[in-house]
């Protein structure tokens, strides 16, 4: 839950942002977070079901910032098995409506959600199979390459900056 | 002295990526080359064709990349209008593919021959450095191998294939030209007259080194290798302390290349590490570290000579910014590669990793 958090802090700035101002108003935090857990525990009691499309009918009547949160969680390591986590690689592909213009914000959603699977899960080839075919199968646009070249760039440098803090705590 | 922008990480999510990147890249490509002459020739039944088979979002970033194409083939009849390749050359670098490919294309296939002429100046500003964004080939490359198939394929085409000769013989000689221009005989294969273009243009380039332009750093080159050769490396480090600024760098990039120096006097070019003067004003830009990273990237495969510079690293003092200059070297593509260029780096890094310890 912690890791799904943080991912979404280091992957979506707005996030972060909205995520600020709900830690100062502590109340309608723990009041949100109330219902995103309870929309957590629906979203994964659908998911251990193989209902991805059920679930991405009821993730779509939800607001974009608490769709990406439910998601999130189902995507970090121990927000679901690696079973359920081919289902969930399902649902983000139905979470916009084919041949239809998607708003920028839900397209980069689904990119921000194939980013935390695969980043967690890429020893699963099968997994790793499936969401390069969701990958693909996203209409090409401009926007979608630039977003998909900014998070290729910003994992690999994170990456090269995890790698060094913890160089540099080992050599002190 | 830049440091590369290096990918680093799991090596499945990048390959993710990179394979994804360029599905996306061919397929707008492919899509704008498609409305390319419909947009030309203003006829919009057929774009409302396309537009009906297409989605919206694909339909959209081809407009715009049209949009793009056609306003920076203003700009460049302009540059082609005064003959001045450079800003032809500076036009083309700031194009995203697939505009550039379609600009190109234009300015290749024009009738007039100006665009071909300005286009040949333009070679040597081309960006050579990194490839282009979904193509393995970087906008020099890509421009040159266009540039020489529909040449070979036209029949007047030889007078403007001496003057790209020409061209490329002018240019100063690097390791990165040199590989640009070896992957271009190499992928020329299936293409006879093309692949005959550049194998008699690589021994040529390789040979013809004294050209007008580069006569000084060949001077310069001459005096550094006498040096070397008489093994007098204080003398060589007093004599290069004086090259400033760009010059240096250049003579750097030379000294360290396989191209120009035998084994023997690269091997004298990395005892004389120590002895280099670094800049006061500037430590972090250190030039003893900038030639570590020359000559071990530029020759990874050479043990002899890493165990040569690896003798200098050690000599230096240990300190942070020695650490972070090595990590960063070590996470470039050349020294990841190779075996004992990886091996090279994690023994530095840990030597002046545990020599910082033990002095904290």
């Amino acid at each position: 839950m912690h890791k799904a958090k943080s991912a979404s802090l280091l992957f979506a700035p707005n996030q972060a942002d909205a995520y600020i101002s709900r830690s100062a108003r502590f109340g309608q935090f723990q009041a949100d977070g109330a219902v995103l857990n309870q929309q957590y525990r629906h979203a994964l009691k659908l998911v251990s079901q193989g209902k991805a499309k059920a679930l991405a009918e009821a993730l779509l009547k939800l607001e974009l910032e608490d769709r990406e949160i439910v998601m999130g969680l189902l995507c970090a390591p121990a927000g679901s098995t690696p079973e359920e986590k081919k289902v969930v690689a399902q649902v983000i592909a139905q979470l916009v409506q084919p041949n239809k213009k998607t708003n920028e914000d839900t397209r980069f959603t689904q990119l921000y959600l194939l980013h935390a699977l695969i980043s967690d899960n890429h020893q699963d080839k099968a997994l790793v199979r499936q969401l390069l075919n969701i990958a693909v199968s996203l209409p090409t646009s401009i926007a979608l390459i630039e977003r998909l070249e900014q998070t290729r760039k910003r994992y690999s440098m994170l990456e090269l900056a995890s790698k060094k803090t913890n160089f540099f705590r080992q050599a002190n | 002295m830049n440091r590369k922008d290096v990918p680093f990480g799991n090596p499945v999510v990048l390959e993710f990526y990179k394979g994804i990147i360029d599905i996306h890249y061919s397929q707008l490509k492919d899509a704008a080359q498609d409305a390319w002459p419909w947009v030309r020739m203003g006829d919009r039944d057929a774009l409302a064709q396309l537009k009906a088979s297409w989605h919206p979002e694909l339909f959209e970033s081809v407009v715009g990349v049209l949009n793009v194409a056609i306003e920076r083939l203003r700009f460049c009849r302009l540059a082609v209008n005064k003959h001045q390749g450079g800003q032809l050359a500076g036009i083309l670098n700031g194009l995203d593919n697939p505009a550039f490919d379609l600009v190109l294309t234009s300015l290749i296939t024009q009738p007039n021959r100006e665009h071909q002429q300005t286009l040949i100046q333009s070679l040597p500003a081309l960006d050579n450095k990194k490839p282009i964004p979904g193509e393995t080939l970087t906008r020099f490359q890509y421009a040159l191998l266009n540039l020489t198939q529909y040449l070979t394929a036209t029949p007047a085409g030889k007078k403007q294939l001496d003057k790209i000769a020409q061209v490329i013989l002018e240019m100063p000689r690097s390791k990165p030209l040199a590989d640009a221009l070896n992957q271009l005989t190499a992928v020329t294969k299936e293409t006879p007259e093309q692949h005959a273009f550049f194998q008699e243009l690589l021994p040529k380039w390789q040979t013809t080194i004294h050209s007008r332009e580069n006569a000084p750093y060949f001077a310069l080159l001459s005096k550094a290798k006498g040096f070397l050769g008489r093994e007098d490396l204080s003398g060589f480090a007093r004599w290069f302390g004086n090259i400033k600024g760009y010059a240096a760098g250049i003579l750097t990039d030379m000294i360290c290349d396989p191209l120009y120096l035998t084994h023997q006097e690269r091997l004298q070019a990395a005892q004389a590490i120590t002895n280099l003067e670094e800049d006061e004003f500037d430590p972090q830009n250190s030039i003893r570290l900038y030639w570590v990273e020359r000559l071990v990237l530029q020759d990874p495969q050479n043990k002899d000579l890493l165990q040569a510079v690896l003798q200098q690293v050690k000599a230096m003092p240990s300190s942070p910014d020695v650490i972070e200059a090595l990590t960063w070297q070590s996470v470039q593509d050349e020294a990841r590669s190779t075996e004992s260029a990886r091996h090279f780096y994690e023994t530095a890094i840990e030597y002046h990793a545990n020599r910082l310890q033990s002095q904290a």
